[in-house]
């Protein structure tokens, strides 16, 4: 609405008065103002309300005294066709037969003509307040139904298009766009769909941030952008902008915190519009919503990450409950059949009856090997384990630790002098080592040569390697190595009893050190198995993260 | 005349035990051959057949237990077989019929409960019992 030269508001008014000549002097009293004035004669047959509606006036005055039909009949006709625009002021005489009108503003006629030129300037003063609060709520409603649908968006691609085209149609511009930072590639990603946009346009549109660029903009120093020649402009997305031909833009970052998630981008007013100020405040605001949209949306896919993570769990704690109950069964079995025996067979000789003793022994001690190997796993996994550390001196700690003279082996050791003292724990370390001997032995020929060999590894951490000459373990096995029960199927290693824990537990005590285990081998040439542990497992611990080591993957092929 | 009885599991002491509870038995005269893997017991019974029983682990090593059962049909479709496993849900029983066994005991098996099984299938005559079908997938 124009301002007139006193500051209140021109408007359009519609004038309905049985008095013609009476309606052009207050017409031209209006107009001198600087009202449009268009005057809307009454009378039979006229289609007073019609015409009305048809000029859309910012105000309608009518006379009281117009009948046939009554003023207030066309004031219900034009409100109901028009909502409450426009508002009414009535002039009414004296002598008029007092129809009951619902107006805003009545004037006696013939009055004081300032007066009426008063009224007339408070009323579109108020209407024009009124359509700025009308606009303001329908943003708002705007708002809290992209919030609303936000909520109930399925997935990425329905929200993220949801977001362009909602931002768009709000800021009544023709295209809308979503990028998000990527953290690995240092960039701002444009998401599909986009709105207004074809799909390779959206493929395409980058904007790398923390690069050498003087004609970048950064957000973090500028806040929003709003560009209305986007064409000049090389400031943001110029591929985008040259591509898609966008004539004007606007660009706000969302954020949550001092951090900048991504940025909002609307483009190309309807109607070739530039962008003001006002405009960029909605985009702020919408920029606002998309934080909690955005954050909803990787919140929600966090918690089903973790939800199907907590169903793998779940599943594989069963199946490990099943091979534990069946794995508990074979020994059982022995146990029991050569202790009937020995019960039921009165004639057995003294020979016969402790060598079956000592199968239910052997049998038995199995069954608590596998309890405990159990029992350590699943207190490891639930986390219920806690290490004992303490300093150890590694060389001396492995000749303890090693089972020499079991067989006829030759254990090689190679430990430099002045191997720095590790902080670990000392009975966990025992059992990795003295489960990755004893496999050696187990997986090696009667004579063979088992060489444990330690070194540092940078300042930080330490390698223990343990090489036999033994079968191997064929290539497709290798990745099972250390998951639980992955006994190695083949003809020449299933003779070697075992639980198919140990190489499980083995890892789970070294990542518990903050450590990696690690395997080379080749098929009838041996294996090595290695160990990389941090100088201060304690330490590598309460930083919370594992020991960088040159070996990155838990199972290696070896080498062609 | 001694009963042949083939016993395929890779568990070395059970082997044994079943050897010696049958070796033990006083009415009747049985011969044990060991298996190890389910390539042992296919090759004991095409070599060494027929047999008048064959307990038959499911935990094999190279090929589980059904298969390999599903594989002797086809050598021998008269020979009794009985699942002898630590694998005791319904669907492992329903697995061993299907593969073509004839019973299931699931272990830890009573020294009683094993004797009257195996007494219970080489009673009977070679000639009186039923063929078995040669199931699919061998």
């Amino acid at each position: 609405m124009a301002l007139s030269a006193a500051g209140t508001p021109l408007g359009h008014i519609v004038l309905v008065h049985e008095d013609a000549e009476r309606a052009e002097v207050l017409a031209r009293l209006l107009r001198t103002v600087g009202h449009r004035v268009t005057l809307v004669p009454a009378g039979p047959g006229q289609r007073v309300a019609q015409r009305v509606i048809e000029c859309s006036p910012d105000l309608l005055i009518g006379s009281l005294s117009v009948a046939d039909p009554p003023f207030a009949t066309v004031a219900r006709s034009v409100r109901q066709a028009l909502g409450q625009d426009p508002p009414l002021l009535v002039l009414f005489r004296e002598d008029a037969s007092d129809a009951p009108v619902e107006t805003d503003e009545i004037v006696r006629e013939p009055g004081d003509p300032l007066e009426l030129t008063v009224r007339v300037g408070q009323i579109l003063k108020h209407q024009a307040e009124r359509r700025i609060l009308l606009r303001k709520t329908q943003e708002l409603l705007g708002l809290y139904k992209m919030s609303w649908a936000f909520s109930l968006a399925g997935g990425a691609a329905a929200l993220y298009g949801h977001l362009a085209r909602q931002s768009a149609e709000l800021l009544k511009a023709e295209r809308g766009l979503v990028l998000l930072f990527e953290q690995d590639r240092r960039q701002m990603v444009a998401q599909p769909p986009g709105f207004g946009f074809t799909p390779e346009e959206v493929a395409r549109a980058r904007y790398p941030v923390d690069v050498e660029a003087r004609s970048r903009w950064n957000f973090r120093k500028n806040g929003p952008l709003i560009s209305n020649k986007a064409q000049a402009d090389t400031r943001l997305l110029t591929e985008l902008v040259q591509e898609a031909g966008i004539q004007s833009l606007m660009v706000a970052p969302i954020t949550r915190g001092p951090r900048i998630l991504g940025l909002l981008l609307v483009a190309d007013r309807a109607g070739r519009a530039p962008f003001n100020d006002e405009d960029l405040n909605l985009l702020l605001a919408l920029a606002g919503q998309a934080t909690v949209a955005v954050e909803n949306l990787r919140l929600h896919e966090e918690i089903k990450r973790a939800n199907t993570l907590l169903q793998e769990y779940d599943r594989l704690k069963s199946e490990f409950v099943g091979i534990v109950a069946h794995d508990f069964r074979r020994p059982l079995m022995a146990i029991r059949g050569f202790a009937e025996l020995v019960l039921e067979e009165p004639d057995l000789t003294v020979e016969t009856r402790q060598e079956f003793m000592r199968t239910v022994i052997s049998e038995t001690e199995h069954l608590a090997l596998l309890a405990n190997d159990t029992l350590l796993i699943t207190q490891i996994e639930t986390g219920q384990f806690s290490f004992n550390f303490s300093e150890v001196d590694l060389g001396p700690f492995i000749l303890d630790a090693v089972p020499l003279g079991l067989s006829d082996h030759s254990v090689l050791m190679d430990i430099p002098a002045g191997f720095p003292r590790i902080v670990a724990d000392p009975e966990r370390l025992r059992q990795v080592l003295v489960n990755l001997v004893t496999n050696a032995v187990k997986y090696s020929p009667e004579g063979g040569s088992i060489t444990v060999r330690c070194r540092e590894r940078g300042s930080q951490s330490i390698a223990v390697e343990v090489t036999d000459h033994g079968i191997g373990v064929p290539p497709e096995q290798i990745g099972k190595l250390f998951q639980k029960f992955a006994r190695v199927r083949t003809d020449e290693h299933m003779r070697i009893s075992g639980t198919g824990l140990g190489l499980y537990i083995c890892r789970l005590i070294v990542e518990g050190h903050g450590g990696q285990i690690w395997v080379e081998s080749e098929v009838g040439r041996g294996s090595t198995f290695g160990v990389v542990l941090p100088i201060d497992a304690r330490a590598a611990r309460a930083a919370g993260r594992p020991e960088e080591s040159p070996a990155p993957s838990p199972a290696r092929l070896p080498s062609a | 005349m001694a009963k042949r009885v083939l016993v395929v599991d890779d568990h070395v002491p059970t082997r044994a035990l079943i050897k010696t509870i049958l070796e033990a038995e006083k009415t009747e005269t049985f011969e044990v051959t060991e298996a190890g893997t389910g390539t042992e017991c296919l090759k004991a019974a095409d070599k060494g057949g027929p047999y008048d029983l064959i307990l038959l682990d499911v935990n094999l090593p190279d090929m589980d237990g059904y298969a390999t059962c599903r594989a002797l049909r086809h050598v021998d479709r008269k020979v009794p077989i009985v699942f002898v496993t630590a694998k005791g849900d319904l669907k492992d029983y329903t697995a061993g019929r299907e593969a073509g066994g004839d019973s299931y005991l699931v272990k830890p098996i009573a020294r009683a409960a094993l004797r009257s099984i195996v007494n219970l299938f080489t009673s009977i005559e070679r000639a009186k019992r039923p063929d078995h079908d040669t199931p699919a997938g061998a």
